[in-house]
C-alpha cells in the first residue's frame, strides 16, 4: 500500500477535506457557464411529497458528511469545509444544472429538486461522480420511500442512511493508484467542434429519448458488442452527419467516453474516480458507414478499457498535481491557469461525450414505485453538445444537454435509431414535448 | 392531499403555500395531470442561510486577521530597526484596543450593560497602558480616568434618555448638545484641578461651550415639545 496526504482534517470550522484529483481541474474552471453540474432523476410514479422529501435528505446528509461541505479557497489549493447549513429541497427549473452560487461561503455543491413527479440531484463534479451521486440518490429516494410508505426490508445495494460510514469513502483514489514511473498516453490533437453560437447564459436546452433496452440489446447483440458500444457508435455517426452538414471538419470528430474506474481499480470512493477514453472518426478519410462506426467503437474500448491503459492516463491526470513547481504556485495564479488548461486545452480535445451509468437497480419495494431514471450531463460551452445515458426496468433514458439553440445532433441520433429499428419518446424542457 | 399547481408536488394538508415555490395552494382533490415533463419558470436561487452562532465565529476570525496582522507587522519592523520593542508598543496597544472594541458586540450579543462596562474598561487598560509604557506615570488617575468616567456617564445618560422617551426627533439632538456641555465641563473641571494646579474646581472655556450649544438644545426642546405637538411638521416639510 502506498502512502498519500491525508484527504481530510479538523479545523476550528469543523472537519474539511482535500479535493480530490479531477476536482482540482473542475474548482478553478466553475463560472456561469462552466456550472461542473450534472443532474441524476428519478421519475416516480406519483407526484413527489416535499416535506417528506425534506425530511429524507436530512436523514442522507448525516450519511454522506462529504457532500454536507462548502468550496474554501485554500492558499495553495481549495478544500472543502464542512457546511454547518441545512440543504433545503428547491424548485426544479425549467433550465437545469444552471445558476449556481457553489463558489459563494455556505452554498452546497449539490443540490436536490423536484418537480411533480420528479426527485433530481444536481451535483457539481468537484464533489463526485456519477458513481458517488447515483448512490446518494438512491439512498435518498429508499429515504424517502421509508417516510411516505414505512420501512423496507432489504436495502440491497442502496446504502443505508444509518450505517456505518466507510473511511475509505472519502479517498483520494486517483492518489492510491498513481505509479510515478508509469508513462503517460501520448497526447492528441484539438477535435473539431459544433461552429453555433452559444446560448444566452442561463439556458440549457435538455431532450431525452426513452428507448426499450430489449430493442437496444438486440441490436447491440445483432453485432457481437454491448449496449454501450451501440449507443457510443450511433452518437459518433450522427456527430459525423452533422459535421458533414456543416462543412468539411478538418479535425477528427472525437468522442469521450467516461470510465469509472472502480470496476478497474479495488475503490470505495464516493469522491471522483473516473477516467475518459476517447473514439476518434478522421472524416477527412472519407464518410464512414454506421457498420463501420460501430466495429471501430468497439474495438477501440477493447483496446482502451484495461488496468495498463488506464494507469497511464491516471499518471497524466496526476502527475501536474503531484508536481513541485505547480503545487507551490498560489492558489489565485493556479486558478487561471488551471481554468486554461481545462477549458481550452482539456475541452478542446474532444467533439462531446457520451457517458453511460448502466442500469440502476433498486429494492423490491421501491422498484414499483419507480417509473424511471433520467442523466443530464454537465453543460460544456466548448464542446455544446453532450450525452447520458442510464437504463431503468425495461427502459433506457439518452439525454441530450445542449447550450446552442441547433438540434441538429440529437435528431440525427434519434433518426439513426430509427433507421436500426428503434423508436425513441422524446421529451424535452423547451416546447418540445 | 393538496397539490402545487406549478409544481405538481404534493404538500402538507395544512399548508397554505408551497413550500418550494411559495405559489399559494390551491385545494385539488387529484394530481394535477396534464403537466408539462419540466417546469416551466427559472427559479433564482436562494442563498443558503449560515448558522449566527458560524457567521459570529467567522466574524471573529477575519477581525482578529484584520487586526493582529499590522500588530505582528509593526512588532517587527520596531525589532529589526530598533533591536527593541520601542514605539510598536504604542501601535500594538492601539491595535489590541480597537480589535476589543470590534470584538466586544460579537461576544456579548446585546448584553447593552455588560458591553458598555467592558468598553470603559477596555479603554481605561488603553489609557494606563499607554501612561505605564514610558517613564514614571502621571496623568492616569488624575486626568484620564477621570474624563473616561465623565464621558462613560454622559453617553451611558445621553443614550438611555433618547431611548427611552416616546417620541423621537428634535429632543435626541438637544440631549446630545446636553451631553457635549456636561462633559466639556467635566474636562474643564478635571483639568483646572489637576494641571493648572489650582486644587479647586474652576470653569473656563466651557462655559463658552455651553453657552454656544444650550441655547440650540433649548430651542430643540421647544420645536420637539412645544412646536411640533401643534403641527405636524412631517406633512409640511415631507419630501
Amino acid at each position: 500500500m502506498k502512502t498519500q496526504p491525508s484527504v481530510s482534517g479538523t479545523s476550528v470550522s469543523g472537519n474539511w477535506y482535500r479535493l480530490d484529483n479531477a476536482a482540482k481541474a473542475f474548482a478553478p474552471a466553475l463560472s456561469h457557464r462552466y456550472t461542473t453540474l450534472f443532474r441524476l432523476a428519478v421519475v416516480l410514479n406519483r407526484p413527489v411529497r416535499v416535506q417528506a422529501l425534506q425530511q429524507a435528505l436530512e436523514r442522507c446528509m448525516q450519511r454522506f458528511p462529504y457532500y454536507q461541505v462548502h468550496l474554501r479557497p485554500g492558499f495553495f489549493w481549495y478544500y472543502f469545509e464542512e457546511n454547518p447549513g441545512v440543504l433545503r429541497v428547491m424548485p426544479d427549473p425549467q433550465n437545469p444544472c444552471m445558476r449556481h452560487t457553489l463558489r459563494r461561503r455556505g452554498s452546497f455543491l449539490l443540490r436536490v429538486r423536484c418537480y411533480h413527479r420528479r426527485i433530481a440531484v444536481e451535483f457539481s463534479h468537484a464533489l463526485t461522480d456519477g458513481f458517488g451521486a447515483l448512490h446518494f440518490l438512491n439512498t435518498l429516494l429508499c429515504a424517502y420511500y421509508e417516510e411516505t410508505h414505512g420501512i423496507i426490508s432489504d436495502w440491497e445495494n442502496v446504502i443505508h442512511p444509518e450505517s456505518e460510514q466507510d473511511s475509505q469513502e472519502t479517498e483520494d483514489s486517483f492518489l492510491r493508484e498513481y505509479v510515478p514511473h508509469a508513462p503517460a498516453p501520448t497526447s492528441v490533437g484539438g477535435a473539431w467542434h459544433l461552429p453555433h453560437p452559444l446560448l444566452p447564459v442561463g439556458l440549457y436546452r435538455v431532450s431525452s429519448g426513452v428507448v426499450p433496452t430489449d430493442a437496444v440489446r438486440a441490436a447491440a447483440k445483432e453485432r457481437g458488442g454491448s449496449i454501450n458500444d451501440f449507443l457510443t457508435a450511433v452518437y459518433c455517426y450522427a456527430l459525423q452527419l452533422a459535421a458533414e452538414r456543416l462543412g468539411n471538419p478538418k479535425r477528427p470528430v472525437r468522442v469521450f467516453v467516461p470510465v469509472n474506474l472502480r470496476a478497474f481499480f479495488p475503490s470505495r470512493s464516493m469522491r471522483n474516480f473516473f477516467s475518459v477514453v476517447s473514439v476518434e472518426l478522421d472524416l477527412r478519410l472519407g464518410h464512414f458507414e454506421f457498420e463501420e462506426v460501430f466495429r471501430l467503437v468497439f474495438y477501440r474500448l477493447r483496446l482502451e478499457l484495461n488496468k495498463k491503459n488506464l494507469r497511464t492516463h491516471l499518471k497524466r491526470n496526476v502527475r501536474n498535481e503531484r508536481n513541485p513547481v505547480l503545487r507551490v504556485v498560489p492558489r489565485a495564479i493556479k486558478d487561471r491557469l488551471v481554468a486554461f488548461v481545462y477549458r481550452r486545452v482539456a475541452e478542446g480535445m474532444n467533439t462531446a461525450s457520451i457517458s453511460n451509468l448502466g442500469r440502476v437497480s433498486l429494492p423490491a419495494e421501491v422498484a414499483g414505485e419507480v417509473e424511471r431514471y433520467e442523466f443530464l450531463p454537465p453543460p460544456s460551452p466548448m464542446t455544446k453538445v453532450n450525452c447520458a445515458v442510464i437504463g431503468y426496468g425495461d427502459e433506457i433514458v439518452i439525454t441530450f444537454g445542449r447550450m446552442i439553440d441547433n438540434s441538429l445532433v440529437e435528431m440525427y441520433f434519434f433518426r439513426t435509431l430509427r433507421e436500426l429499428g428503434i423508436t425513441a419518446r422524446v421529451h424535452t424542457n423547451w416546447g418540445g414535448d | 392531499m393538496p397539490y402545487c399547481s406549478h409544481c405538481g408536488v404534493e404538500v402538507d394538508p395544512k399548508a397554505t403555500s408551497c413550500p418550494l415555490c411559495r405559489a399559494p395552494i390551491q385545494a385539488l382533490a387529484r394530481d394535477p395531470g396534464g403537466m408539462p415533463e419540466y417546469a416551466q419558470v427559472d427559479y433564482k436561487e436562494e442563498h443558503v442561510q449560515l448558522p449566527a452562532e458560524y457567521r459570529r465565529r467567522f466574524a471573529l476570525y477575519l477581525l482578529s486577521l484584520v487586526f493582529f496582522t499590522p500588530l505582528l507587522v509593526v512588532l517587527i519592523i520596531d525589532l529589526v530597526q530598533n533591536g527593541a520593542l520601542d514605539w510598536s508598543l504604542y501601535a500594538a496597544a492601539a491595535l489590541l484596543t480597537a480589535w476589543a472594541y470590534a470584538v466586544i458586540p460579537l461576544l456579548l450579543l446585546g448584553r447593552v450593560v455588560a458591553i458598555v462596562f467592558f468598553y470603559v474598561t477596555v479603554s481605561a487598560g488603553f489609557l494606563w497602558v499607554v501612561d505605564n509604557l514610558h517613564g514614571s506615570p502621571w496623568w492616569f488617575y488624575s486626568v484620564g480616568l477621570p474624563i473616561l468616567v465623565v464621558l462613560a456617564v454622559v453617553c451611558s445618560v445621553v443614550v438611555a434618555a433618547s431611548l427611552k422617551v416616546k417620541r423621537k426627533g428634535a429632543n435626541v439632538g438637544a440631549f446630545v448638545l446636553a451631553g457635549i456641555v456636561v462633559f466639556c465641563v467635566g474636562v474643564d473641571v478635571v483639568i483646572t484641578m489637576n494641571l493648572s494646579g489650582a486644587g479647586v474646581p474652576a470653569f473656563g472655556w466651557s462655559a463658552i461651550v455651553a453657552g454656544a450649544l444650550l441655547p440650540p438644545a433649548g430651542f430643540l426642546l421647544y420645536v420637539q415639545y412645544g412646536i411640533a405637538r401643534r403641527i405636524d411638521l412631517r406633512r409640511r416639510f415631507h419630501v
